[in-house]
């Protein structure tokens, strides 16, 4: 196994600012964007030193990134700032792994996770190669079928056709150049064996979304 | 007479006795345990704190005591063992005779065999006509000193009711001398509509369960005292009876706290967060959520509340898991949201069997629509629209969790006084799906008026109106365009 660093300054998918693009497209592009050093340091937060936010947030990435993917001092790479990724609070940390590039920034909702492999890559393909969205209790492979895709500034946008989603696989969409792809999911927990979903759901609006380090619900 | 002439050839000072001899002045039995058999099998209140007895560790992962509520040790062997315990009970089969295995000891070893005849008389609840004496012969060989009457039963049978019963059983002897009483004693008898059934399957005819799992007499104490009141009895002679039985119950839940409401759960009490990676409680200890319970966050990110929270569909499961430890049978059901105006005019007709799923949850059941707007195509499912978060989320419920018996629904964790009048008045919950979505839609949160429109989750968060419009929030739907109710 090789650890090594990505160059500060480097964005994975080449591309250096959220496009302007129409309302209801805006969250495609949350998590995308590595920030500077600068903005990085300046933004730290002591959130980093809330064990249970970092667990928490430990325990969302050992659920959606394969194991085999997951830098073993991830914990100590972890950084807590405000306002840094799409203007959200997060967590955010990234590496290159065997010559793979891997972005992880996990915001209060949701786990964005960039992968850019050395010779480009395949989105659906590389959705079973680094998150884990196979469950040995498949009766099936999964497949997340049925997906639509839109063309959104330039880059392919992927989604699944659902309506209640029970586990964050089900949330899973992805935006690719071909040589990067940005894979995003929801929080949400699968629920025990055979129980159905809880009562409720919400859309957190972008203002709780952001403000996660001194939230209220 | 003849026993009683040669008990005088015993001698009348107890051997061994140095300086506290006893006089013994004639061959005596008296019964030193009685154990209750042919009964379902029952365990002591559990805590959850350790394996030692009583005690049973079930949930190592959960470090609460459950007060009583859990799971404890398994109650076999004497029911009663020279000194009345209230604490330990046991359960019969309603309209079955009691069976009991006895203990007799003697004063003294007997000289010669005998045969003689143990009676029980049993009082119940004060009642005398209840059951009946019961008679077993009693063969005492030579020189025992203790013997094991295999099975005395009362007569009659226990009344045709779900019920806990205070029983005062007389002992007597006749055919030796001297005969008569020989002890009284008291104990807790619980009486259960039929065999215990599986608290998770939820069928229409429900499954036994096996082995026989999670009676206890705090549990049983609960349930007769919902149903019965402070004489504790509940008679079943119709089916009738049995819907008032259980409308009894799910009101005083309902109307009850504990138990705690928490949205963010379904069917099994979860410690710490909801999801396969927290611990859950099993079905059978549904009886938990009884418990006042140490505040903890029930979910990342939230105010703490009682470890042990329930949503809709946890209370409906408590009141299932409670009936099917009498063996009575219910179902889980979740009544879904449904409009019958689809985007783009169409109208369709909804039955009451359209909004209820029955038994688990099938999402393919929702009504779902794929809505373009911007590009994207959302898939959109028909909610009822909640009030916000106080930090302004909009937020929904997905379904209304009931218990199903017989046609009838008793929607979970919602208090009844907010039942319409007809509905209260009837005593048996609401009498179809379509019944709880008008009922549930009607429900106004404070001033908030709740409603229903189209919820798309993919790709991302959204809302529609009945003709599908688009909206980031659900709140800036006019009124004139919410979705039908049917």
């Amino acid at each position: 196994m090789t650890l090594e660093e990505i160059a500060a300054g480097e964005q994975l998918m080449d591309i250096e600012r959220e496009p302007s693009v129409p309302e209801n497209m805006g969250f495609v592009f949350l998590g995308l964007i590595w920030p500077s050093p600068e903005a990085l340091q300046a933004q730290l937060a002591t959130a980093q030193g809330d064990k249970d936010l970092l667990k928490g947030t430990m325990d969302w990435i050992g659920a959606v990134l394969k194991s085999s993917w997951v830098a073993p001092d991830l914990r100590t790479r972890l950084r807590a700032a405000r306002a840094i990724v799409s203007g959200q609070d997060a967590f955010l940390a990234r590496y290159a792994l065997n010559q793979v590039k891997i972005q992880i920034v996990v915001t209060r909702y949701h786990v964005h996770v960039v992968i850019k492999p050395p010779g480009g890559v395949n989105p659906l393909p590389a959705l079973h190669d680094y998150l884990q969205v196979d469950s040995p209790e498949d009766p099936s492979p999964w497949s997340g079928e049925p997906w639509e895709t839109a063309n959104i500034a330039g880059l392919a946008f992927g989604y699944q056709m659902r309506g209640d989603r029970l586990s964050w696989r089900e949330s899973v969409n992805y935006l690719t150049n071909s040589r990067a792809v940005k894979f995003s999911a929801e929080k949400i927990a699968t629920p025990p064996k055979g129980s159905g979903p809880p009562k409720t759901g919400s859309a957190p609006t972008v203002e709780a979304e952001s403000h996660w380090f001194a939230a209220k619900r | 007479m003849a026993l009683a002439k040669r008990s005088s050839r015993v001698p009348r000072v107890r051997s061994g006795g140095g300086h506290h001899a006893a006089l013994v002045t004639a061959w005596r039995v008296h019964v030193t345990g009685i154990e209750f058999i042919d009964d379902y099998l029952m365990e002591a209140n559990g805590r959850n704190r350790s394996n030692t007895d009583p005690d049973r560790q079930h949930y190592t992962n959960i470090p609460q005591d459950f007060e009583g509520w859990g799971r404890g040790m398994r109650l076999t062997g004497w029911d009663w063992a020279g000194t009345d315990n209230l604490e330990r009970a046991a359960c019969y089969h309603r309209q079955r005779p009691i069976h009991m295995k006895v203990r007799l000891r003697s004063s003294l070893p007997a000289p010669t065999a005998r045969t003689f005849t143990l009676t029980v008389t049993p009082t119940v609840d004060g009642s005398t006509t209840l059951l009946t004496a019961g008679t077993a012969t009693v063969n005492w060989p030579a020189g025992s000193q203790e013997e094991i009457v295999p099975l005395i039963a009362t007569g009659g049978t226990l009344p045709n009711e779900v019920s806990r019963y205070h029983f005062q059983l007389t002992w007597s002897v006749h055919g030796i001398t001297p005969g008569g009483t020989i002890n009284r004693t008291n104990h807790k008898i619980f009486g259960i509509y039929e065999d215990p059934l599986d608290p998770a399957v939820s069928s229409a005819s429900g499954s036994p369960q096996s082995p026989i799992d999670g009676l206890t007499k705090q549990r049983l104490d609960k349930l007769t005292v919902i149903i019965g009141g402070a004489n504790r009895r509940f008679p079943t002679p119709s089916p009738s009876d049995l819907d008032r039985l259980i409308w009894k119950l799910c009101k005083t839940i309902n109307d009850s706290g504990p138990p705690h409401f928490y949205g963010g759960r379904a069917e099994a009490v979860q410690y710490g967060g909801f999801g396969s990676s927290f611990p859950s409680i099993d079905l059978v200890d549904q009886w938990v959520m009884w418990l006042e319970g140490h505040k903890i966050p029930p979910d990342a990110g939230e105010n703490p509340r009682p470890w042990n929270v329930g949503a809709c569909i946890s209370y409906a499961q408590l009141m299932k898991t409670m009936l099917a430890a009498a063996g009575i049978n219910s179902r889980r059901a979740w009544v879904i949201p449904k409009t019958t105006l689809l985007p783009g005019g169409v109208t369709v007709s909804i039955s009451a069997n359209d909004v209820v799923n029955v038994d688990s949850y099938d999402s393919s059941r929702e009504q779902t629509r794929t809505i373009p707007y911007g590009g994207l195509n959302y898939t959109a499912t028909v909610k009822l629209i909640d009030n916000p978060y106080p930090n302004g989320s909009p937020s929904w419920e997905n379904f209304e969790a009931c218990l199903y018996y017989g046609g009838k629904l008793v929607p979970g964790a919602i208090a009844t006084s907010r039942y319409p009048a007809s509905i209260l008045s009837g005593h048996v919950g609401f009498p179809d799906a379509l019944a709880v979505l008008r009922w549930w839609h009607s429900v106004s949160h404070g001033s908030f008026h709740r409603f229903m429109a189209w919820v798309a989750s993919s790709p991302s968060k959204a809302f529609f109106d009945r003709d599908g419009n688009y909206y980031a929030s659900p709140y800036s739907i006019p009124v004139h365009m919410r979705l039908p109710v049917p």
